[in-house]
């Protein structure tokens, strides 16, 4: 045998042999691209629109907030528009972002424009959480307008045919002061002035602020004016309502408090102003609400108001932290409102998606001058609180976890703003069947209806379908029963793919559609190969399953058989 | 070796199951079906039969032959034949079967955690995807299993009980053939099952006339032949010199394409069978991968009467398959070091930590591609290696064509004690076909790949023709450079290239007999992937 140096040559050869791997290691590793961790959502999606925009690691301040949505304006111009809807006391601009198919047209108001819908975060300065969620919404929207799969479906839908107004950080003083002062600190940042009888919104010059800050959701006009819902005196307190109104608004002289004197004329309640929000001609002078005692002397809350003012919003939500609850109407009193069945149901299908627990806004402790009160009062608005989170101080690391968690309610509330009695409908799992024959595609849908305020039309409900992507055409939808319908596509070629969705018409008009980002997300049903089948491929693929079974297996078992009648081998 | 012919060949039943345990091995379970999946269905299996009798057998036929003329190695055979500076070639062929047992390793792994998953009961039939993928995913299991597997395979080996183990598969490789032809035919009782199995033969145009299917066919009969990676010269230099190799190369070849069919008819009529639509089962094929096995066939078995019971007898099997292979991988290896003059044990010790390190990235790095994570490295050493077989025919054919290919048939193969004579058709196949389909299929992938958007093929792919280069390039510099250092000529004293192989058996067998210990497999051919 042959020794020598041979032998201390071979582990240097397996040392180049290793060194081989890693290089096919470095090449493939980065090809994978970055893992987006941003758009992380259920279900999962494959798509990837460039780096990483935010990962929501971390919270955001006023700052880099502002920096992060001018980058996305910049990046998706066309479907949103960063504004101002006005100025904070320490002159920060209150940031809204719009998102719309159409940014910049301004279509409030006509009858048939694209519903509007509202998100609204941080009224206080110390809930960091409920401005990350409107921001990851709106940043989920923006990532996966016009991409593939069932986010892309969901993001586009509600883009095109919803105008979303998302008011990310209202209290932007706040947040700010929370930042760099204080991590507690829940109000504005308005100083409060002690006139000599009381809180007052228009100091004598000389005076010195006492304290900062007016709770901004104890500042809506609805219902400002009654105790315990808020802090009317001591102007430091958390839950401070902000100064009364003193003024004689509607000029007729019934004035609540003399200023001269600065005492009340004799007989009049204190607890009533002349004529304050709550819906009642207090005074009879035929005007409703016309001198009210307090409330929107924060710029915040005066901002949300002409927001609403001009959009009327059907839906809102508006974050808050913690305690884990979908909240609504009514703040101020434990009275039914009058739509409870349907704030309910819409807050209910919410609550279940979060895993929080829905209740009126009164159960939780009654609150007044309370945004959510506003809108419904004023607009009628299906305005919601959630209250996210088991403590205002989540970690950052929970952020993440915390907004995906939100996402989907709150998709389901911008959806709902076209219908909002649709949270009634509740489609079985699994409910639409569809079966082909050479007759036809039988389909079939059947759903739970807990108070849907109409009943469907048969006339105008329908099964809206394509075929190998071609153009939607219909057919109707008849009901078999409560809550299961069924309608008959024409028979279609062999092979083709026939995409389909129902529409439900209630008697006012209002529809409900399955799937819910129909059209663009639909079920899919395929037509067997029948005959193409047995005129091209059977053919053809019998020929090569004979020739391939024939030559393996007959081959095999010749050679066996070879084998085994071999004179030399075998028995031998 | 007395006596070793009745020991081996003593009954025709043994006979049989030789041929059958050469041929099933993870190559036709594993990676059959996954190549089938990926390159379209009947569009493969056409070229897939064609490249078995144009390709795989006649590079067998001939790699059989020169183990047995030469007595050595892959290196030592190349040195015989061609000199001394073409002994890189021959270490290119050990290098190959090496390279792709780093990754063997891992796949063992994999069964033997179904082996013993099945066993314990932790594997979820009713969700088989979520536990292939949180497997897949947890790299410590996933290492902890290779680990296992080239344990296992290296005390065999170093001890030497190879024996051992054949007795134990000449019970569960029958077993394991039973149970594939059973769970085929329960698999193709499921309704819809028709439809899978017309995948696996229905051509389609567009995979069909592109180079990569091609390629990936001649891949595929390669690697599960074991044609060009040496182990055909190795077993060849452990037979006797009477012993018939034209029948044994028609049996390995063919042997290994029955059950891949097998196999794959089982796998593909599970896939279709048990998917809800049509579209589920294409979206399952085209993902495919790996999961294709380890994820249908829990499904299969979760579907079977019995099915708990039947899969612990089979991944049991499977374990065992895949362990000979590996043994016939290091085997292989250790022929090359112990020609070269190293100590038998030593050279399985460094081959094991070899083994061990190396194919470590190919059980840790497990991506998501699309919504499935893959074990991409696996996947980039398995493309890279698999295609080295190429390359590894194209030397083997360079010998064949140095040395003269009628030359070699009539005085290498056909030998008196033949059960078959090798006819002219050997020489044309030979002297036209091969150099068609390599010259054809080397420019027809090249001119693919180059064609295809940039990020499709350069560097970044792993798959792409960049990374293939790259490495094939480093593996042979480093094996030329390793190979010109081997003091001594690699070659018997007694090695005459121009002798024929009757006179051979004159010389060594007829005559004083020449005492080979049977190390390896003892006779048996059995590493089969």
């Amino acid at each position: 045998m042959h020794r020598g140096n041979t032998a201390s040559s071979i582990p240097r050869l397996l040392i180049i042999l290793g060194l081989l791997s890693s290089f096919s290691l470095m090449a493939i590793v980065p090809a994978q691209g970055e893992v987006d961790l941003l758009m992380e959502v259920d279900p999962p999606s494959e798509v990837d629109d460039g780096p990483l925009i935010s990962n929501f690691t971390s919270y955001f301040d006023y700052n880099t907030m502002q920096v992060y949505l001018k980058e996305l304006e910049d990046r998706y111009p066309s479907i949103m528009k960063l504004f101002s809807i006005g100025e904070t006391y320490e002159g920060r601009e209150i940031l809204c972002v719009k998102l719309s198919d159409n940014v910049n047209t301004v279509d409030d108001g006509i009858p048939g424009s694209e519903p509007d819908a509202l998100l609204v975060g941080a009224h206080h300065g110390n809930e960091w959480m409920s401005y990350e969620v409107p921001l990851y919404v709106l940043s989920y929207l923006l990532h996966y307008y016009g991409q593939e799969g069932p986010n892309g479906s969901a993001a586009s839908f509600l883009i095109d045919n919803r105008e979303i107004y998302v008011v990310p950080m209202l209290n932007a003083d706040g947040v700010q002061y929370a930042h760099d002062e204080s991590r507690t600190w829940r109000k504005n940042r308005e100083p409060n002035y002690i006139g000599e009888f009381g809180p007052t919104a228009r100091p004598n010059p000389g005076l010195y602020p006492v304290s900062y800050g007016t709770d901004i959701n104890r500042n809506y006009g609805w219902m400002w004016h009654l105790d315990g819902g808020s802090n009317e005196l001591i102007t430091g307190a958390a839950t401070y309502r902000g100064p009364p109104d003193n003024f004689d608004d509607d000029g007729d002289a019934l004035i609540q408090v003399d200023l001269i004197t600065g005492r009340l004329p004799i007989g009049v309640d204190e607890g009533i102003d002349e004529d304050p929000w709550d819906g009642i001609d207090n005074d009879n002078d035929g005007q409703v609400d016309e001198d009210p005692a307090g409330g929107f002397t924060t710029h915040e809350a005066r901002a949300m108001r002409d927001l609403g003012e001009k959009n009327r919003f059907p839906v809102m939500i508006t974050y808050h932290t913690y305690s884990e609850l979908v909240l609504w109407p009514w703040g101020y009193t434990d009275e039914l409102p009058p739509d409870s069945s349907h704030l309910a149901s819409l807050g209910v299908r919410m609550a279940n998606m979060n895993g929080y627990r829905p209740m009126q806004g009164e159960s939780l402790y009654p609150a007044t001058g309370e945004m959510t009160d506003w809108f419904y009062s004023q607009y009628g608005t299906y305005s919601y609180t959630f209250e996210i989170g088991r403590t205002h101080n989540m970690p950052g690391e929970e952020i993440l976890e915390q907004v995906q968690r939100n996402l989907e309610p709150s998709l389901y509330l911008l959806d709902s703003a076209a219908n909002r009695y649709r949270s009634h409908i509740t489609f079985d799992e699994n409910s639409t069947l569809a079966t082909s024959s050479p007759d036809g595609i039988d389909v079939e849908v059947s759903f739970e209806d807990d108070g849907y305020p109409y009943p469907f039309s048969e006339d105008r409900s329908r099964v809206i379908y394509r075929v190998n992507g071609g153009d939607w055409t219909w057919v109707p939808l008849n009901m078999v029963e409560d809550g299961n319908w069924t309608g008959s596509i024409p028979a279609q070629e062999d092979g083709s793919e026939v995409e389909y969705y129902f529409e439900f018409i209630d008697s006012q008009g209002g529809s409900v559609v399955e799937p819910m980002y129909a059209p663009y997300d639909y079920n899919t049903i395929s037509v067997p190969m029948r005959n193409l089948w047995a005129v091209y491929m059977v053919p053809s693929t019998l020929f090569v399953m004979i020739f391939t079974l024939g030559t393996i297996w007959g081959g095999f078992t010749f050679g066996i058989y070879r084998s085994l009648t071999s004179p030399r081998r075998g028995g031998s | 070796m007395a006596g070793g012919k009745s020991e081996v060949f003593s009954s025709k039943w043994g006979l049989l199951m030789a041929a059958l345990g050469a041929a099933i091995g993870t190559g036709n379970i594993w990676r059959f079906p996954k190549e089938v999946a990926s390159n379209g269905g009947g569009s493969f299996m056409i070229p897939y039969v064609i490249f078995l009798f144009t390709w795989s057998i006649p590079i067998l036929l001939i790699e059989f032959n020169l183990g047995k003329k030469t007595r050595k190695g892959t290196m030592g055979t190349f040195a015989a034949f061609l000199g001394k500076n073409k002994a890189w070639m021959g270490a290119w062929l050990a290098w190959i079967s090496t390279a792709i047992g780093f990754y063997y390793a891992v796949v063992m792994g994999w069964t033997l955690r179904y082996a013993f998953g099945s066993l314990s009961g932790s594997i979820d039939y009713s969700d088989a995807q979520g536990t292939w993928e949180s497997f897949l995913e947890s790299p410590y299991l996933v290492v902890f299993f290779q680990v296992m597997a080239i344990a296992i395979t290296a005390v065999v080996v170093y001890r030497g009980i190879e024996k051992g183990v054949e007795k134990i598969n000449k019970i569960l490789i029958p077993a394991l053939f039973i149970m594939l032809v059973f769970s085929m035919i329960r698999a193709l009782l499921l309704p819809g099952a028709i439809r899978g199995v017309a995948f696996i033969f229905t051509p389609h145009a567009d995979t069909f006339f592109n180079g990569k299917t091609w390629i990936a066919a001649l891949a595929q009969s390669a690697w599960s032949c074991s044609a060009g990676m040496g182990m055909a010269i190795t077993y060849g230099a452990y037979t006797k010199r009477k012993d018939d190799t034209v029948l044994n190369a028609f049996l390995t070849g063919l042997g290994d394409t029955t059950i891949a069919l097998v196999a794959g008819i089982m796998i593909f009529a599970t896939v279709f069978g048990l998917a809800a639509t049509q579209a589920d089962a294409e979206f399952a094929v085209s993902e495919g991968g790996s999961g294709l096995t380890f994820i249908h066939l829990p499904q299969l078995f979760g579907e079977m009467l019995g099915g708990p019971a039947i899969a612990i007898l089979f991944f049991s099997a499977m374990a065992f398959a895949a362990l000979t292979s590996m043994i016939a991988t290091y085997e292989n290896a250790v022929k090359n070091f112990v020609d070269a003059g190293w100590d038998r044990k030593k050279a399985i010790r460094v081959l094991t930590i070899g083994m061990l390190l190396l194919g470590l990235p190919s059980a840790m790095i497990v991506l998501p591609v699309g919504l499935t994570p893959m074990p991409v490295f696996l996947d980039n050493q398995d493309f890279v290696w698999g295609l080295g077989l190429v390359v590894s025919g194209a030397f083997i054919y360079y010998l064949a064509f140095k040395y003269g290919i009628t030359r070699f048939r009539k005085n290498l193969i056909n030998s008196r004690y033949s059960d078959m004579k090798i006819g002219k058709w050997f020489d044309i196949i030979l002297k036209y076909v091969i150099p068609v389909e390599l010259v054809g299929m080397s420019l027809w992938f090249i001119y693919q790949t180059i064609t295809s958007p940039i990020e499709e093929w350069w560097m970044g792919g792993p798959i792409g023709l960049g990374i293939l280069v790259l490495q094939w390039a480093l593996a042979m510099a480093g094996l030329w450079y390793m190979s010109s250092r081997v003091k001594g000529n690699l070659v018997d004293d007694d090695f005459s290239i121009d002798t024929t192989i009757d006179e051979d058996i004159d010389r060594f067998e007829n005559g004083p007999m020449e005492v080979v210990e049977p190390v390896g497999n003892g006779g048996i051919r059995d590493d089969g992937r």
